[in-house]
């Protein structure tokens, strides 16, 4: 059997350079596209992104992807990691574009930090978990954070999450069988970022 | 917690990377040189940003690019470019396709700042760093701009209170008269941070102890270094070691 690749998903407007670098240095096969049928045959997605959700959202709909991700995941069954703003996209709706919705892959919704605190959350945070199977074998789980709206932690407890503190506790990563999502950059993240990586291809 | 800062910035000159003192700058070597003899690969993975700032005269957008894109081919943390931005269209070559901030400091005089609110717009305040070069005359700070040739007459504070209202993310603020002397950094600069920004403060850096004394203090969100040869081989290691041991919160990961 020929050797797993990742397919990483190209909205066509974010930067993808970083990812696909850390893929490279970490030896998977990465194909980048947003062709529908090289997605519903890929092995594994993930679904990077940067900028607005509705940006993201529109984008998606664009490239006719919405159907063909939900095929390749939910009746494939194949993995998908969200990354930032990826990861705002598998869930129901985000504050930050009402007009739209997501994949709806986790019942959950991102909201706006509280004001009290300084916004963007950017900069490397440290997150704690007991069940999130991404950063099983990282001894100390700092990440890079850059990002506005997050999701809440009691919105999200069916779920195996990955909590972060900034004025709050909030999700920095959330996973339900072979769905995944990250709200840091992995890619960003040092050695910690390139082990998120390397333990989602080979769950 | 959001954790502190060590950012090491690089500055490029005509296809050189040159070290700075004072603002006046020596070619140390070409981009191979420095992946390559510098061990940049090994020496990016002590730091938690990377800055990388085009200082040549006549920019030519894809040497750089080019030049960039060798240099962080095998790091992973965030990155930042800048030189001469004072236009969307320049801001958006380089997040598109390579970098999550870029760097606007002589831009900030310029008369229409609508480019910082296009970039903010479409990328994020998070994705501008606001920078300011200084100098200390008569006990008073005034900001220099055009890599610190020309003298703007704006009072440091008088600047800083102004950029609070701007779409911007970090505040990176440099001493030019520190610039590369390794004498410390410039303590007289924390009474002029005032507000809920993340500030980024440069110049004069020479050991640990220069970064434990500012890091401790609560304005401070990062430090950032560009000199080379001080902390060439394990300089890096060692400096993040020392301030880890101060119990300064830095991130940590796997070496």
């Amino acid at each position: 059997m020929p050797k797993a690749k990742i397919t990483l998903i190209d909205l066509g407007y974010g930067n993808n350079k970083s990812i696909i670098n850390a893929l490279k240095y970490i030896e998977i096969d990465t194909v980048v596209t947003n062709n529908e049928k090289k997605i519903l045959n890929s092995d594994m997605l993930i679904l990077p992104g940067v900028g607005a959700f509705n940006t993201g959202v529109k984008y998606l709909e664009k490239f006719n992807l919405i159907e063909t991700i939900k095929e390749t995941t939910l009746i494939k069954k194949r993995k998908i990691l969200g990354i930032c703003l990826g990861m705002h996209l598998m869930g129901k709706s985000s504050e930050e574009g009402k007009k739209k919705n997501g994949l709806n892959f986790f019942d959950i919704k991102f909201e706006k930090f509280s004001k009290k605190i300084s916004i963007p959350h950017m900069g490397f945070n440290e997150t704690f978990s007991k069940n999130f199977s991404l950063t099983r074998n990282i001894q100390s789980c700092f990440f890079y954070f850059a990002h506005s709206f997050k999701a809440s932690i009691n919105k999200s407890k069916k779920y195996k999450t990955l909590i972060c503190h900034h004025g709050e506790n909030f999700v920095a990563g959330i996973e339900k069988d072979n769905f995944f999502g990250v709200q840091f950059h992995p890619e960003k993240s040092q050695t910690n970022g390139l082990k998120i990586l390397d333990n989602f291809y080979k769950l | 917690m959001l954790q502190k800062r060590i950012i090491f910035s690089l500055l490029y000159k005509d296809g050189q990377y040159v070290q700075s003192r004072n603002f006046v700058t020596n070619s140390i070597g070409d981009t191979d040189w420095i992946v390559k003899n510098y061990n940049f690969e090994n020496i990016s993975k002590y730091i938690d940003e990377l800055i990388i700032l085009d200082i040549s005269e006549n920019k030519n957008m894809n040497n750089f690019l080019k030049s960039v894109e060798k240099i962080t081919k095998k790091t992973f943390v965030p990155l930042s470019l800048g030189g001469g931005l004072r236009s969307f269209s320049r801001a958006k070559f380089f997040l598109k396709n390579i970098c999550d901030k870029v760097v606007v400091n002589t831009g900030l005089f310029s008369e229409n700042l609508d480019f910082i609110f296009e970039i903010s717009d479409f990328f994020g305040n998070q994705s501008i760093i606001a920078s300011v070069d200084y100098k200390n005359i008569k006990n008073h700070k005034y900001i220099f701009k055009s890599n610190g040739l020309i003298e703007t007459k704006i009072k440091l504070e008088v600047f800083l209170k102004r950029l609070n209202q701007y779409h911007i993310g970090d505040i990176l603020v440099r001493s030019i008269d520190r610039d590369g002397t390794g004498q410390g950094l410039d303590s007289s600069i924390l009474n002029d941070l005032n507000f809920n920004k993340p500030y980024i403060i440069s110049g004069g850096c020479g050991n640990y102890k220069h970064f434990i004394e500012f890091l401790k203090n609560n304005k401070i969100s990062g430090i950032s270094t560009s000199n080379l040869l001080n902390f060439v081989g394990d300089g890096l290691k060692n400096l993040r070691i020392e301030i880890l041991n101060h119990k300064i919160n830095l991130p940590k990961w796997g070496l």
